[in-house]
């Protein structure tokens, strides 16, 4: 049986499998990937910027939730000695680019830019502070309360499932660098691996070609 | 005019483009998917399973599922465009064989006479089929010389007879996880045995043999060792210069001349503009519930109900693989030192296989009733998939460093052994294909409807032969022992719909898979099975369609002798 997109356990809905392949989106997705890179570091030198990124046109996260999402996948992942840690893999880049363009239905976009807001709100209303400005016993007290039910453990399940798709997705997603990932986990990947021509979504540009 | 069009590229249609073109006769194949080449298949995870790259976007094409709610007593209909639980196999060039994991299980000769063997079974419609075992005897043994298929000829009571003492590859190289299962089994007195693989253990022509990758299932082969239509015989067949390969065309309707007899194959193209092919011979093997979709979709004056329908058989009796799964952990600290290391090795195959309860006597009754098949293998290699398992504790989602553990105990500590049990899917009245009246998909054309009712019964069996195995398990030192049997279909083992028989007001086709109401249209994919046996059903329809390519070669050749007087 085939698996759900991010995550088989939870109702999920499936992913975009179109054939066709678009460069101009694919450029914006590129250029806005880059882009985000370096949001993390430029944002928590300003916590009151009003800046945007816009995926496409399909969808927004300010710099705001970008720091959100970066400070929650370094809680549910963290730096332990025991492994890399969410920033080490490059989660939150790897985040903003499944969000982007063709990589991600429209549906499951707007679940992960509702259900981030909704959750920033969430931690505002029970803690009356921004979870970014929590401390690391703060956040775990915040995460403790909201996992195990209802939306918010589907969300946490959902996004722990994107940082570990981080750790072991094959290093030309620029995630997993140096395979620290599979190092770690003893992780032995099939071989041929993808190559920056024939990885997601250059695949589809590959597979139109034919005739 | 060409003299065969062909509908479908996968295991039912490429033995038929293969005969046919290698005889001299000019063929098209229609497939609706892309034409994905050896060299573009990697074994990326995001690609393979998690944006299944290889079958349709639901958004574009879906099915509506129609399904029996026991809470609530009542049947429930739901698109896969809501759930996101997709209805499809691989859409592209040589279909979803080239994704299968190849377990190739012939039928034994009980398969193909149910009805006659054990009775009626109330609410089921079982049927015998009109042909025996050993009239498809020779084409599997074709297959496993052909498509090539690795293994041991091992005696064991349900041993199907075979013209050949063994098979033509020698087993693919196993895990010591198989000697041990080996050992088990003996000593509970259970029979098992090397399952035989359609993928080369040495290599055959241009194909290479398996460099065990450790991603086979969900993959395509990188070597063509696995026994994909695509590379075991279209590639051949496209050498002769006898066989075009239209990718990107999907058929929505088989015109007919108003005297019982299809003209041409309209299709879209991958500018989704009309065209269309006309040929001598039609042949439809787009796997079972798009092949019923496709000939309820070929309405017209002469078929009112659909193409070769008139007797309202089309759609009917749909089967799927009956059975279920189950798992272990196999924690290596409970091995020695050589041994768990051996468990650990990546890639080797498992490859362990029992038929010891193809026949089980029902101990209420005393009765003889027909069984199943066990076959035992690795958890899937997929990284990812093991983190959505291993993330949960119980009902209890992890995080942090207990998640962090948690993850890493799962991949270096212990190793995953499955099992899956396959028996009949009986035939029913609430296991069938019909045409949408609300869905269409991105051609405006009507989504497939399947209802998956399935027979009580198929439960029960599927029940009996999970719970003879778990004794295997526990004697071997497996923990954590964990076994289901479902009603869900598998969706990858499709067959049914328009069945074969000599009745034609009972079934669509006769006994060679020719329409019984059009006079040149064949079926050649699993459609054409009344009952689907125990085991996977992919070595029987690559069988079946080299015996029906055998029967288009002898019309052709006796059309082409007709033209020549």
């Amino acid at each position: 049986m085939k698996e759900i997109f991010l995550e088989n356990t939870e109702n999920e809905t499936s992913d975009s499998k179109n054939w066709e392949f678009n460069r101009r989106n694919w450029f914006k997705i590129t250029v806005l990937g880059l882009v985000a890179v370096q949001l993390p570091w430029l944002v928590s030198c300003d916590d009151n910027s009003s800046s945007e990124v816009i995926l496409d046109g399909k969808g927004i996260l300010t710099e705001e939730e970008i720091k959100f999402i970066f400070e929650l996948q370094n809680s549910l992942v963290p730096k332990d000695g025991n492994g890399p840690s969410a920033n080490d893999v490059n989660a939150h880049n790897y985040f903003v680019w499944t969000l982007s363009g063709k990589n991600i239905p429209q549906e499951d976009r707007t679940y992960f830019i509702e259900k981030t807001q909704e959750f920033m709100m969430l931690c505002e209303a029970q803690f009356l502070r921004k979870f970014t400005n929590l401390s690391s016993q703060e956040k775990t007290s915040f995460i403790d309360k909201n996992i195990q039910s209802g939306w918010t453990r589907t969300y946490i399940s959902r996004m722990i499932t994107v940082i570990f798709e981080a750790i072991l997705l094959d290093p030309v997603y620029d995630v997993n660098p140096n395979e620290i990932g599979w190092n770690w986990l003893q992780h032995n990947p099939g071989m041929p691996r993808p190559t920056l021509e024939t990885k997601f979504p250059e695949i589809y540009k590959t597979v139109a070609l034919y005739d | 005019m060409i003299d065969v069009c062909i509908i479908g590229s996968g295991a039912g249609a490429s033995p038929v483009a293969y005969e046919l073109s290698l005889a001299g006769f000019k063929v098209v194949v229609l497939e609706k998917g892309p034409y994905i080449k050896t060299k573009d298949f990697y074994k990326d995870e995001l690609i393979a399973t998690r944006k299944d790259l290889y079958i349709p976007n639901l958004k574009d094409e879906s099915h509506e599922i129609v399904k029996f709610d026991k809470k609530n007593e009542t049947w429930v209909k739901q698109s896969t465009r809501e759930t996101g639980s997709d209805f499809w196999n691989g859409n592209v060039v040589g279909g979803s064989s080239n994704f299968m994991s190849g377990y190739f299980h012939r039928m034994k000769p009980v398969d193909f006479k149910l009805k006659s063997t054990y009775g009626t079974i109330e609410g089921a419609n079982v049927e015998d089929w009109p042909i025996s075992y050993d009239d498809l005897e020779p084409y599997y043994t074709k297959v496993e010389h052909l498509i090539g298929v690795s293994g041991a000829v091992k005696k064991h009571p349900y041993l199907e007879p075979r013209s050949e003492p063994e098979f033509p590859f020698p087993p693919l190289a196993t895990n010591v996880v198989s000697e041990l299962i080996d050992k088990a089994a003996s000593e509970l007195k259970i029979s098992t045995f090397n399952t035989p693989r359609a993928i080369l253990s040495k290599p055959k022509g241009d194909r290479k043999s398996c460099y065990y990758s450790n991603y086979c299932g969900s993959y395509g082969c990188a070597s063509d060792a696995k026994g994909s239509a695509r590379a075991a015989l279209l590639e051949d067949a496209l050498k002769t210069g006898n066989l075009t390969i239209i990718p990107f065309a999907k058929v929505f309707h088989l015109q007919t001349n108003g005297k019982g007899a299809i003209t041409r194959a309209n299709y879209y193209d991958r500018e989704g503009l009309k065209n269309s092919i006309e040929a001598k011979i039609f042949v439809v093997a787009a796997q079972a519930t798009e092949t019923a979709r496709l000939l309820l979709m070929s309405k017209n004056e002469e078929f009112p109900n659909g193409l070769s329908n008139n007797a309202g058989q089309v759609g009917k009796n749909l089967v799927f693989s009956a059975g279920g799964v189950g798992s272990s952990v196999l924690y290596y600290e409970d091995f020695d030192n050589e041994t768990s290391e051996k468990l650990a090795t990546p890639g080797l195959f498992v490859n362990r296989a029992s038929q010891q309860w193809y026949e089980i006597t029902d101990e209420e009754t005393g009765q003889k009733m027909k069984g199943g098949t066990v076959d035992f293998l690795w958890e899937h290699a997929n990284p990812i998939s093991k983190v959505i398992k291993s993330k949960w504790k119980g009902d209890q989602l992890l995080y942090g460093s207990a998640l962090k553990k948690n993850v890493h105990e799962y991949f270096t500590k212990q190793r995953v052994l499955k099992f899956e049990v396959f028996n009949d899917w009986l035939p029913n009245d609430n296991c069938f294909v019909e045409l949408s009246d609300s869905v269409f998909d991105k051609w405006g054309d009507p989504v497939g409807k399947i209802w998956i009712g399935n027979h009580p019964h198929d439960e029960k069996i599927g029940k009996l032969i999970g719970d003879n195995t778990l004794p295997i398990l526990k004697k071997l030192g497996a923990k954590n022992i964990k076994w289901g049997v479902s009603s869900y279909p598998s969706v990858n083992l499709q067959a049914g719909g328009c069945r074969f028989g000599t009745n034609p007001k009972t079934s669509v086709l006769d006994k060679n898979c020719k329409s019984h109401e059009v006079s040149n249209l064949y079926i050649s994919d699993g459609s054409f099975m009344p009952t689907g046996g125990s085991v996977t059903f992919t070595f029987t329809i690559y069988a079946n369609a080299f015996r029906v390519a055998d029967k288009i070669k002898e019309e052709l050749t006796l059309i082409k002798q007709k033209q020549l007087l």
